[in-house]
């Protein structure tokens, strides 16, 4: 295998990685910084693909009109989840109600759009960098659609009022709410835009993926591996961690072969718990103040 | 106190109620058995349980129709008794077995395979005790564990299809390679949900000698396929064999596409290649890739008795061309029908000497329009539906290029890509 085979293998790895980091990164917030366990998120992740699906390709719905409307339904569902099943601080009880509610979403897409596999048919034109080095154009747009995604809700955070008050409340909600903020009000609105970023990561991955009922599974996974691996909390490192993941998973096939992939890949990821409990970009001091 | 009183209530209804689904059951039960002496009369049933609904509607509808047009050239009666089909939806496993109980308790005792034929083991384990005739279509190699009277496998095992792609692969490479088996390099890729499906294939290479250039036993759940499609260029091959299905063929094929890569021969262990969702990725994906599988309508019409009449009056009858399953519906209801023939249709509806006509059955290989014939080993599986077809895309067909008896067209091998 030439050297050429490796860049591409390489630049191949680094570009899924990216939107790995972004399908990560709300996991990240939620479990991180809003100390929520939504373990329906990636089959959230998977209704977002397969609305993004119907509304194009199936009711012919225009590309703006239809991201409108998955924002909006997104950003609902978003806020009805934070102000019921999820207005409970226990984690155990999380975790059990959002395991009922992963298991609804898949059968429901499996009743109003039968498990078959969907695809949005796109071809994918390759941009040659020289002869035998190529990429993805729709992977390079999602990689950097990504970034942008990322750098604009840092911005959010840091620079406006309602992300200002986002981190107070996380970081100490009492004084939050002695200083006037509707703590209460400001975590529905945190969670909601945790589902936008979903949203986002649903139509990015449908022009990549093929979608089933159970592709969640894989999101999930995937989510939790990169989320844990960065640091929890931690959301540019989830993109770092999301381009580490990809090249990796990437090398692993092409080095040792498809089916080392898994026993790999999560051996190195109980490794860097082992060496990094805190996670590769997180150190101790810096716990739950990521955001 | 009163709780008490409500308790004795309450468990006294349970009990009386009880009772009464008893009675009630057994005297229907009597009901029955005293008709069953003018059942000789009544048109008889055979029952399929298919998926009408959900995901493998396609399979399961083509299934229907081809048992339909079974019965309907066979005149709907043999030997003067009327003969019907009778159809439930059996979209997933547990439907199958709820529809199985539900027409079971109607008075069905004759069953046939519908499509994906899941539930299938579970029915080898239980028609004897029900003494229900059951004629299966699944594939798995250790479906009947033990002697059964009812129970009979009538398609093709799941190693005899595997070993027999081996067999494609060795025959397409002396006779169109110019690569006899010990020289032929083979890259096998595969979901590991099909190991034991592509084990048998692997044991076949071995045993012929044929190196195996690269094994790619994927997780499942893969998304990514440009690390495997970059190892096959740059693995030296000569035949490509992808055990797929429509979940991870798919993403599998368009990056390959994607990345102009051509592998120099494609031979698709079927279940996904010979589909119509595989011929949906357009000709330029699908043309000159050949495919495995079981005995298709297409092909030499001398080679099998009524296939072709088949094939035209399918088509007329339902407006497309029969897949493969449609013929595999429509062939195991004829070989119900050479059991029925050689059995007084008035003692039809006892199942054990139906069940005995079924293992007597010697029908030779071109007989049926399936082309398989027939004959039953002590497990009652057929050891003459082991051939199978090679079938090769061509602008949207899929036309059937190998063996030499039973094709319509010569491969076109190496294809040129427009």
């Amino acid at each position: 295998m030439g050297i050429d085979t490796f860049i591409n293998i390489i630049l191949n790895g680094i570009l899924i990685g990216g939107v790995y980091g972004l399908v990560a990164s709300a996991f990240t917030f939620q479990a991180g910084a809003l100390q929520i366990v939504n373990f329906s998120y990636g089959s959230s992740t998977m209704l977002a693909m397969y609305l993004t699906f119907f509304l194009i390709k199936e009711w012919n719905i225009p590309i703006v009109f239809a991201v409108v409307i998955l924002f909006a339904l997104f950003f609902t569902i978003g806020w009805i989840m934070r102000r019921t099943i999820l207005n409970n601080t226990n984690h155990g009880t999380q975790i059990l109600t959002t395991m009922a509610v992963e298991l609804v979403i898949i059968n429901l897409v499996i009743i109003f759009f039968t498990g078959f596999p969907r695809d949005m048919a796109i071809f994918e034109k390759r941009i040659n960098i020289t002869d035998t080095i190529s990429v993805g154009l729709t992977q390079l747009i999602c990689f950097f659609l990504a970034a942008a995604v990322l750098v604009s809700f840092h911005l959010f955070l840091n620079k406006t009022w309602a992300g200002m008050s986002i981190r107070a409340v996380v970081q100490k909600k009492e004084i939050a709410n002695i200083m006037g903020i509707n703590s209460e009000r400001i975590m529905d609105l945190a969670f909601s835009i945790s589902y936008l970023i979903i949203a986002i990561a649903g139509i990015m991955l449908m022009t990549m993926f093929q979608v089933e009922p159970h592709f969640g599974n894989y999101m999930m996974t995937i989510s939790f591996l990169v989320c844990v691996t960065a640091g929890i909390g931690n959301m540019g490192g989830s993109f770092l961690s999301g381009i580490i993941i990809g090249i990796l998973s990437a090398l692993i096939t092409t080095l040792l072969g498809a089916q080392f992939h898994d026993p790999v890949l999560f051996g190195l990821f109980v490794l860097i718990l082992l060496v990094r409990p805190n996670g590769l970009f997180n150190s101790s001091k810096r716990i739950a103040r990521q955001i | 106190m009163l709780k008490k009183t409500i308790g004795t209530i309450l468990s006294t209804f349970l009990l009386a109620s009880t009772l009464a689904g008893c009675a009630s059951s057994s005297s229907s039960a009597k009901d029955e058995s005293s008709s069953s002496s003018s059942k000789g009369s009544e048109p008889f049933k055979i029952s399929m349980i298919t998926p009408l609904t959900g995901n493998n509607t396609f399979g399961g509808n083509e299934f229907k129709n081809g048992a339909e047009l079974a019965i309907e050239h066979l005149g709907g009666e043999i030997n003067g008794r009327k003969i019907e089909m009778e159809f439930a939806d059996g979209p997933d496993q547990n439907a199958t077995l709820s529809e199985f109980e539900r027409l079971y308790n109607k008075g069905s005792r004759v069953f046939v395979s519908g499509y994906g034929s899941g539930a299938d083991r579970t029915f080898a384990t239980m028609v004897d005790e029900m003494q229900v005739l059951y004629l299966s279509l699944a594939w798995d190699k250790d479906l009947i564990q033990g002697k059964s009277d009812y129970f009979y496998r009538v398609g093709a095992n799941v190693v005899d299809f595997s070993s027999g792609a081996m067999d494609q692969a060795v025959s397409v490479g002396e006779k169109y390679l110019g690569k006899d088996a010990k020289d032929l390099k083979v890259a096998v890729v595969y979901t590991s949900n099909f190991e034991h499906i592509v084990e048998p294939f692997k044991e076949r290479a071995k045993k012929l000698g044929v190196k195996l250039a690269l094994v790619e036993a994927y997780p499942n759940d893969t998304k990514d396929f440009v690390p495997i499609i970059t190892k096959l260029k740059n693995t030296d091959y000569d035949i490509l064999v992808p055990f797929q299905g429509v979940t991870d063929g798919t993403p599998f094929q368009k990056k390959m596409h994607e990345l102009k890569y051509t592998p120099p021969l494609t031979i698709g262990a079927g279940i996904y290649y010979d589909t119509p969702v595989f011929s949906n990725l357009g000709n330029d994906i699908t043309d000159g890739i050949l495919s495995q599988s079981y005995v298709t309508p297409f092909i030499n019409e001398e080679a099998a008795k009524g296939s072709k009449k088949f094939r035209e009056d399918y088509k007329k009858k339902y407006g497309h061309d029969p897949l493969t399953h449609a013929l595999q519906a429509y062939g195991i209801v004829n070989v119900l029908a050479k059991a029925l023939e050689s059995v007084d249709p008035a003692k039809w509806d006892d199942t054990k000497e139906l069940a005995a006509a079924v293992k007597k059955l010697d029908i030779d290989y071109g007989e049926l329009p399936w082309y398989w014939g027939v004959s039953f080993d002590k497990n009652n599986s057929n050891t003459k539906a082991d051939k199978f077809i090679l079938g090769q895309w061509n602008n949207g067909s899929l036309e059937t290029v190998f063996p030499d008896n039973l094709k319509t067209k010569d491969p076109i091998i190496p294809w040129e890509k427009k």
